[in-house]
């Protein structure tokens, strides 16, 4: 354990917080992908992907799925025929959201992409969550609608908080990535294309 | 053993009303403990139950007003109760978060923090993850596995709301936990200057009642 848990707070630790990094040196979409026991996509693996294609229609950057865990290499095959420009498979074997964070972490400080978009799941939020800390960056839970300003390249999240009594929307203004997760429901889910096949690339981090 | 409890206090919605014409919520009445907070104090008194030598805090980032939550905290049975004085409404998930994680380096990092899932009020429950992951806490998923925990692993336990069945403390640990001392710490002594600030901001709002 180390003596200052502090101490990457502080950026002893991560030397680069992107958080103090400016926004216009991040480019490009990443989603964190899930697949049920069997290695098919979820669903909502399915609608993030729908989403994050459709918001890099107007961003015109690269969407990269990422994989990470034991099984990540085969399962990362279910999804060569979605659109995405590359599938990352994060070699990893602690399988738990504060190793796969680290591993997503130290692949962010490198790519530097401006927005990170998680599935709406126990391991999605947790996961979204570590990452925001470790990035020192903002994280919008639940998110049913996004909006983007082209000139900051922000995006505009809206979810709901008081029991739903509000709905709010939440601009992170130069941290980047900026990180959400996608409600349920809020993207159409990606068509397969039997033509298009995504390189997949594993990454030894 | 020493295990934190990070707990919230919400608006009471079935007093607030929401204004208009300034564009905000009008509360009324103090703010209260959120069912998912109850839940985190029972799996504390669990764990307290299920091992020995445990010495257990409620922490919580709020307003002077929100002590009556912590003594709530203090009736389940804690030993102890920190509020982190501040204008938490004005503050982001990053600013809070870096504010709590400082707060227990002040006070000294617990072995376990209990944190709840999403209370329906905020961010998603996205604070205690966010606090464990500056501390470099390790997930875990049951009270059972804070007991076979090794003692140089620090644990993270999230309680969904719901997950256990809180026993309300009766009128004397009530009482007596209304003549407890309250720690405060300052939230503008704990980060200050360019380290005190939030990311995100919220851009638009709409009472939806």
């Amino acid at each position: 354990m180390e003596d200052d848990p502090l101490a990457f707070m502080r950026g002893e630790v991560v030397p680069e917080n992107t958080a103090q990094s400016e926004s216009s040196s991040a480019s490009g979409i990443v989603i964190t992908l899930e697949t049920d026991e069997q290695g098919k996509p979820t669903k909502a693996s399915e609608e993030l992907i729908g989403k994050a294609l459709e918001l890099n229609g107007e961003l015109g950057g690269r969407v990269s799925g990422c994989l990470a865990g034991a099984k990540a290499s085969d399962y990362a095959k279910s999804f060569v025929h979605y659109g995405l420009d590359k599938i990352l498979v994060m070699k990893e074997s602690g399988g738990n959201s504060k190793s796969i964070t680290e591993k997503f972490a130290k692949w962010a400080e490198e790519s530097r992409p401006e927005l990170w978009m998680f599935p709406e799941s126990r391991f999605g939020r947790r996961t979204a969550a570590r990452m925001a800390a470790r990035l020192g960056t903002g994280f919008v839970n639940s998110v049913q609608a996004v909006n983007i300003d082209l000139n900051s390249r922000s995006m505009e999240m809206t979810h709901l908080e008081l029991q739903g009594k509000f709905r709010r929307t939440i601009v992170i203004r130069e941290a980047r990535p900026q990180i959400m997760t996608l409600a349920r429901g809020a993207g159409s889910p990606a068509r397969l294309s039997e033509t298009e096949r995504s390189p997949i690339e594993v990454l030894e981090l | 053993m020493n295990v934190v409890a990070l707990i919230k206090a919400v608006p009471d919605l079935t007093q607030s009303r929401y204004s208009k014409s300034e564009m905000k919520l009008q509360e009324k009445g103090p703010r209260l403990m959120p069912p998912v907070s109850e839940n985190v104090l029972e799996a504390v008194r669990q764990i307290k139950e299920s091992n020995q030598n445990v010495s257990t805090r409620a922490l919580l980032l709020g307003n002077q007003a929100e002590d009556i939550v912590l003594r709530k905290a203090l009736a389940f049975g804690l030993d102890q109760a920190c509020l982190i004085l501040g204008d938490v409404d004005a503050y982001d998930p990053y600013l809070k978060s870096r504010l709590i994680a400082k707060a227990l380096e002040k006070l000294g990092v617990p072995d376990v923090l209990v944190v709840g899932s999403d209370s329906g009020f905020g961010s998603g429950g996205q604070l205690g993850i966010r606090v464990a992951e500056l501390l470099g806490f390790e997930d875990a998923e049951t009270v059972g596995d804070i007991a076979s925990a090794s003692p140089s692993v620090r644990k993270v336990f999230l309680v969904e709301q719901g997950a256990n069945q809180p026993r309300i403390p009766n009128i004397m640990a009530v009482m007596k936990a209304g003549s407890k001392e309250l720690l405060t710490l300052k939230a503008e002594e704990l980060l200050t200057g360019e380290e005190f600030k939030s990311v995100q901001i919220i851009s638009r709002e709409e009472w939806l009642g």
